[in-house]
């Protein structure tokens, strides 16, 4: 196999590859066990969750904070699922490894806390398509008719070339 | 004797045709770099303009706006040039009215629709309403529709009549280029109106400045492309008088 098709199965590899997949990390106090899953990638624009796995959760509390100052926190039930998001309008900027601190919470006080890192990714804007359609048009307008003008001269020049080449014999015939 | 001076004649001549096709590339190529330098600075370079809802659908301002000018423009060469033949009978004022309305529907057509894709990212999806509500966009339509009537009617095989008949539909350009121009400022229409009112201030000077070389950069491209279509009408007659010299 050459470089050319290593590099091509790569790609289709990366491109079929899932964009992101759910993370996870736990946070414990005694008996009280808490997972917590959410995305890696907070897409700007879009809600973001987190999901919460609990056990032995009665009177605790998950809080969730990023580095610019914006929190949520959520009380848990004693066993079971619950979650809580973020607004899609949380990040506006392209951002890598942002932090976000999770505790866990008990009576007012801190039991286990971590912190994980993100990256916000920001989607392209849909109105680049229209600014893309648009630029197309008028390219391929001027581009069709330059080509269409290219040719015709050749054309052109082609017949005329013929017919002069032609031309001395008849004008020695008329003679 | 007549074989040497027909081969002086065509030296002479093809010298003339050999210059003019280098003046008409040189038109050519500046005006492709200023319009490749046009797209750099107005897609890569400049910021989004702010007060729009599709800030970045709005760079095609920078080509919308040249494109719509030289439709503008080929249609004044088109009234000027059926005026002369209405006039003098000058075949060359035939010609360039008939090598201007091309380039006007070329020309009029990128603006319609790169205008359009501006409009469906910054107005919604109403297009079709758009362009019987809004003046601007209905005239500029209608002039355009002119410009494939004309197009259209010089399908016909040549002659006197069908000149003065397109001649006639090539005079309407002195209701239809103004009527058009002078809509979005005087009838209703949202159209953006910048050249000529308070608003030309609010045009950041690096966006004039831009919009400017696009303005350049086309009428250097429409000269270039007139030069080569008014060359083709000339070569055609001359294949054509070669032909009825031949078959006589």
């Amino acid at each position: 196999m050459n470089g050319s098709r290593v590099a091509a199965a790569l790609l289709l590899a990366l491109l079929l590859l899932p964009t992101t997949t759910a993370e996870e990390v736990t946070l414990t106090d005694g008996n009280a066990s808490v997972t917590v899953g959410y995305d890696p990638v907070f897409h700007a624009g879009e809600t973001w969750f987190i999901d919460l796995e609990v056990t032995g959760g009665d009177g605790y509390a998950v809080k969730a904070e990023f580095a610019n100052g914006e929190s949520r926190s959520k009380a848990l039930p004693t066993d079971g699922s619950v979650s809580f998001s973020f607004p899609g309008a949380t990040f506006h900027d392209e951002a890598f490894n942002v932090p976000l601190e999770l505790q866990l919470v008990h009576d007012g006080s801190v039991v286990d806390n971590m912190t994980v890192l993100i990256d916000v990714s920001v989607p392209p804007p849909s109105d680049l398509l229209w600014l893309w359609g648009g630029m197309t048009v008028l390219w391929l307008g001027i581009a069709g008719y330059a080509v269409w003008l290219h040719r015709r001269q050749a054309e052109l020049r082609r017949q005329l070339e013929s017919h002069i080449a032609a031309a001395p014999d008849e004008g020695q015939d008329g003679d | 004797m007549q074989t040497a001076n027909n081969s002086l004649i065509s030296g002479a001549r093809s010298h003339r045709v050999m210059k003019s096709q280098a003046l008409t590339s040189a038109f050519g190529g500046a005006g492709f770099a200023l319009v490749l330098l046009t797209l750099w600075e107005g897609l890569l370079v400049l910021p989004p303009a702010r007060f729009f809802t599709a800030p970045n659908a709005q760079r095609l301002f920078y080509l919308h706006v040249p494109s719509g000018i030289m439709a503008y423009l080929a249609f004044m060469l088109v009234v000027a040039g059926s005026a002369w033949w209405l006039w003098q009978r000058d075949q060359r004022g035939d010609r360039l009215a008939r090598c201007a309305a091309e380039l006007g529907v070329v020309f009029g057509a990128m603006s319609l629709a790169s205008g359009t894709f501006w409009m469906r990212a910054e107005w919604g999806d109403d297009i079709v309403m758009r362009f019987f509500s809004d003046m601007r966009l209905a005239t500029t339509l209608a002039m355009w529709l002119l410009l494939v009537a004309y197009i259209t009617w010089r399908r016909q095989p040549d002659s006197e009549a069908v000149r003065r008949g397109a001649a006639i539909v090539g005079m309407l350009g002195v209701i239809s280029v103004p009527l058009s121009y002078l809509s979005s400022r005087f009838l209703r229409s949202n159209h953006p109106v910048i050249v000529g009112t308070d608003d030309q201030e609010a045009l950041a000077p690096e966006m004039r400045l831009v919009l400017y070389a696009g303005l350049m950069g086309f009428l250097l491209l429409f000269i270039a492309m007139l030069r080569t279509r008014l060359e083709l009408e000339r070569m055609q007659e001359e294949l054509l008088t070669a032909r009825l010299e031949g078959a006589a």
